[in-house]
């Protein structure tokens, strides 16, 4: 009975929370993720898919910043399955946190957790001065994820038997944190630095500034070396970690200081309670200011939201939705193609202008995604193609899964077999769109498996068509004219509202 | 254990001596073996890099013999891709030089390898320049994540980096020319960051602002004048505009163009009025070998160009040229009349022995790699001005940019014949008596596969003599100074 009084006693509330709250905040980061950041990670699969393809690898880790947008690249294909971009993202950031905890464990004697919080928020204020909000990708967190681990490998030899090995280790370090990531190599710096401090081992913060002054030396003479080198500032320099990164490490980090602060009011630790208090204020404050949080991000949300129910064949959730906010063009644009699924864009008079059938083209990504599908899926091949193919273009690596995939069936449509079997290459190297790809491989060189083809042989029809400048035609002529050469498509519905607006002359 | 473990290495020893011993052909078939690159009875240099080529169809069993005069070289086959040793290759170019190659491939019937029917590579003496150099680029129409300007060794197919655009924010570089054929004579243009042409001549780089109050733009297509001193540029007012059906997918078009010429030692740009009529758009410029002619395209300018593109038509003209004072003739004579013929002239190139001129010729416009119908012709540029397609050398596809060798002997060009759309360089050998002979693709490892996963085109492609002279971190670090400003003569 006593035994299990004092068990008690050991294990109560705060204790318990402290034991816990790195599982309980990883739980709540899958949640978060989950509601508010998905659509996000969506779009990353939908950026740039992981070709297993050996040159390409290659190419990627003899890069700088290589090893962990490999590691990322190759995590992110699996983005394609729901709650697996949550759960990778909340388990990458809970083992970037335990291991933080470890580096302070070991640097730190007495119970120092504000200390261990300046720490675990200095990448991330790092990252606040500098990144660019508008990158999503995983990358950031993976080199995020090697810099601690470097840092957890130092603060090892730094306390134990193994210091010797650190005159080792700290050019190895910066070695691999240069492959990873040419920003890690400066996080890797301060952080070191600052075990070093917190163990006020003077001598040893000498040691750090001379070796990271050489290896920077070195790091930037590889830069430029491989061709790395940025124009006004040598790569050493450049960051390039996404800003979601930064969201989510603020987020985690905001978690873990409201925490401290409960915990600290607990054991009546006013001083240290006020200063957490301050640097929660100062932070929410930064998170303001670099927020990505724009009124052009609420519609990117939106629209990937729109698009990954398009994708998953909730046409009808996605058609509820829409019914409510129509408030941009970009979204009646979506609202057309369901009202056209389900076969009601026809007898529907919610539109008043043209240009809310079909949007004209534009340089946004998110339009040419929109543009793309709704070219295909009206019949207008040639548009659907040219969208397909801008959206591809600029992309890192030339990788958008699903714009190789309109690519792949647009010139299979057109008989442009050739360059059709080089998308469908590509997509046969990646592990999730594999089988459609060898699905689509049959129609090669197959005029009449192509014609015979619902989905094919109709739009192999619509380009029988009189091709006119695209900036000199309206959009109301050209779905006329598929309609008329291939009644059968959609663009013959597009026709029905445009009528019904009194679009056409009489 | 120790006794097994020597069993065992010598096995592996035994079976990886077994994938290099030298194979023989028992016997030959009469059977025909598609390739890719197609390099059947292609004429090649003697410096040129191994003709790597693939077996296409199923991933099968395949070896290739290649017999020189004296010697002989096996070759397995790897996923169908033979690639050929580069030291063996150059031994057997050696040996064949004036003469030919004989390549035979074998498919593995049990223990033997049958023959199927041979075809030749012809090795002339005329040499390759060593290098050639091209822009690669996504074939888009507006966006793009990257693009840069490389060179190949033709005798190694290994490429380097001129230029990447990677550390100017992504901005648009293009226009790699050559003086001469000479490294120690490059130009090429930057736009968006960094704005500027970049002249390397002579162990210097130069950053030069182009764009002047009377002219319509910055520099754009260039040509070199033999002795260096004088570059020829047009410049134009370019827009583009989408088809909504058509083969070719998209139209690009002038509304106005000029050329000028900037003397590079006095920093100054002059012009003719004959090159500057405002009824006219001028354009691709070029120089003959001598120095003494400028040729160029013309076309009258016609109303509503974005409508009416399909009139646009460009004769090919020449003016007199004179390097000593920088002047130019009074006489336009036009050798080619679109007006007549209907059909439009771009990129003349005039031999290096001053013989014949080389261009495209396609249905209108100027633009002609977005034209399938595009095809190169000569005319000779003796009294007769006799027309002649190059049939040996086209295709059913684009034929576009050409550049010739500095021995006059080999032509590089584009062509979309590959796939349709990624342009891909071939080059085309020119014999002493006037005859064309059938192009092959530029060498590459794993061919096959290194084409079919290159999502970039080939474009401007040029001969060079040697590696660029500069790196880019020399051009970077001008890119970071001020550029120099053109003055008007």
């Amino acid at each position: 009975m006593t035994r299990h009084s004092s068990h008690k006693k050991q294990y109560g509330l705060i204790d318990f929370l402290k034991s816990w709250q790195l599982t309980i905040g990883t739980v709540i980061l899958f949640v978060f993720v989950q509601i508010c950041q998905r659509y996000i990670l969506f779009d990353m699969e939908q950026t740039r898919v992981f070709v297993y393809e050996a040159d390409k690898i290659a190419a990627q880790l003899s890069s700088v910043g290589g090893v962990s947008d490999f590691i990322a690249l190759w995590l992110q294909q699996f983005f394609a399955i729901s709650y697996v971009a949550p759960l990778v993202v909340a388990l990458l950031y809970g083992g970037l946190t335990w291991l933080l905890q470890r580096v302070c464990s070991m640097v730190v004697e007495r119970d120092l957790l504000l200390v261990e919080m300046i720490i675990s928020w200095l990448p991330a204020v790092f990252l606040f001065v500098y990144t660019e909000d508008k990158i999503f990708f995983l990358t950031g967190h993976i080199a995020m994820l090697i810099s601690v681990l470097g840092l957890w490998c130092y603060a090892t030899c730094l306390s134990g038997r193994l210091r010797p090995l650190r005159l080792i280790l700290i050019p190895l370090l910066f070695l691999v944190e240069g492959f990873v990531s040419s920003t890690c190599v400066w996080v890797m710096v301060l952080g070191m630095m600052l075990i070093a401090i917190c163990r006020k081992e003077w001598r040893e913060v000498g040691t750090i500034v001379l070796s990271s002054l050489l290896m920077l030396f070195l790091a930037q003479r590889y830069c430029i070396a491989v061709g790395a080198e940025e124009l006004f500032s040598p790569d050493i320099f450049t960051i390039r970690i996404g800003g979601d990164a930064t969201m989510i490490w603020v987020w985690l980090s905001s978690l873990l200081l409201i925490a401290i602060v409960i915990l600290n009011v607990l054991k009546d630790r006013v001083r240290d309670t006020t200063i957490s208090v301050v640097l929660a204020f100062s932070i929410v404050l930064l998170t303001g200011c670099f927020s990505y949080k724009s009124h052009k991000i609420e519609e990117t949300h939106e629209s990937l939201w729109l698009q990954r129910q398009i994708d998953t064949g909730n046409v009808v959730e996605a058609f509820k939705y829409c019914e409510r906010h129509i408030n941009n063009l970009y979204i009646a644009n979506i609202y057309s193609y369901l009202l056209s699924t389900i076969g009601r864009l026809g007898d529907s008079n919610i539109f008043e202008e043209e240009e809310q059938l079909i949007i004209g083209s534009s340089e946004s990504i998110i339009v040419r995604r929109h543009l793309m599908t709704l070219n295909y899926y009206i019949g207008y091949v040639a548009g659907a193609q040219r969208e397909a193919f801008e959206l591809n273009e600029p992309t890192e690596g030339m990788m958008r899964p699903r714009a190789l995939m309109i690519l792949a069936k647009t010139n299979i449509i057109q008989g442009n077999y050739a360059l059709a079997d080089k998308y469908l290459s590509h997509l046969k190297n990646t592990l999730f769109y594999r089988s459609w790809a060898q699905s689509y491989s049959r129609f090669l060189w197959d005029d009449k498996a192509v014609e015979a083809d619902e989905e094919l042989g109709s739009r192999r029809k619509a380009i029988e068509i009189e091709s006119i400048p695209e900036r000199w035609t309206a959009m109301k002529y050209l779905v006329s004219q598929i309609a008329a050469a291939s009644p059968t498509l959609p663009a013959t519905q597009y026709v029905d509202a445009y009528a019904n607006m009194g679009a056409y002359d009489k | 254990m120790r006794k097994a473990i020597g069993v065992l290495l010598t096995v592996v020893v035994l079976c990886a001596s077994c994938e290099v011993e030298k194979g023989h052909i028992t016997r030959v078939i009469d059977s025909e073996v598609l390739i890719y690159p197609d390099y059947k009875n292609v004429v090649i240099p003697s410096n040129i890099a191994p003709m790597n080529f693939a077996v296409l169809g199923d991933v099968g069993d395949y070896a290739l013999q290649i017999e020189a005069p004296s010697k002989t070289l096996w070759v397995r086959a790897k996923n169908n891709d033979f690639d050929i040793p580069l030291h063996e290759w150059h031994e057997l170019l050696a040996d064949a030089k004036g003469g030919r190659l004989t390549m035979t491939i074998a498919t593995r019937e049990k223990d033997d390898w049958v023959g199927t029917t041979p075809f030749e590579m012809r090795v002339v003496s005329d040499s390759i320049d060593e290098y050639i150099t091209y822009r690669l680029i996504p074939p888009g129409y507006v966006g793009w994540y990257k693009m840069g300007i490389y060179q190949c060794s033709l005798s190694t197919s290994e490429q380097s980096v001129i230029f990447e655009n990677t550390h100017t924010h992504a901005n648009c570089v293009n226009c790699h020319t050559v003086g001469s054929q000479s490294s120690s004579r490059t130009l090429f243009h930057m736009r968006g960051e960094c704005a500027g042409t970049y002249l390397m001549k002579e162990g210097e780089i130069a950053r030069l602002d182009t764009k002047t109050d009377s002219t319509i733009s910055a520099f754009v297509y260039p040509a070199w004048h033999p002795d260096g001193r004088y570059i020829a540029f047009s410049t134009n007012s370019t827009a583009q505009t989408f088809h909504t059906a058509h083969r070719d997918r998209i139209e690009v078009f002038d509304y106005s163009s000029d050329i000028i010429v900037y003397d590079t030692e006095l920093n100054e740009v002059f012009y003719s009025p004959l090159l500057k009529a405002s009824d006219c758009c001028e354009t691709f410029p070029t120089f003959s070998p001598d120095g003494k002619w400028l040729y160029f395209c013309t076309s009258p300018e016609v109303k509503d160009v974005e409508l009416n593109y399909s009139q646009v038509h460009y004769s090919l003209c020449r003016i007199a040229f004179d390097a000593e004072r920088g002047g130019f003739g009074n006489i336009v004579d036009t050798l080619y009349n679109a007006e007549q013929t209907g059909r439009s002239v771009s990129f003349p190139r005039v031999s290096p022995d001053g013989r014949i001129v080389v261009f495209v010729l396609s249905n209108y416009g100027n633009f002609s790699i977005w034209h399938s119908d595009a095809d190169l012709y000569s005319m000779s540029l003796d009294g007769e001005r006799k027309l002649k397609i190059l049939d040996e050398i086209n295709s059913s596809d684009v034929e576009s940019y050409h550049s010739w060798s500095k021995n006059g002997r080999w032509m590089v060009f584009s062509s979309r014949r590959d796939d349709g759309l990624y342009t891909r360089p071939y080059f085309a050998y020119y014999d002493e008596e006037g005859k064309w002979y059938k192009p092959f693709m530029l060498p590459q490892k794993s061919p096959s596969q290194f084409y079919k996963r290159l999502d970039m085109s080939y474009n401007v492609p040029e001969f060079m003599d040697g590696p660029s002279e500069f790196s880019m971190r020399d051009i970077l670090n001008v890119a970071k100074e001020e550029s120099k400003r053109v003055c008007l003569r």
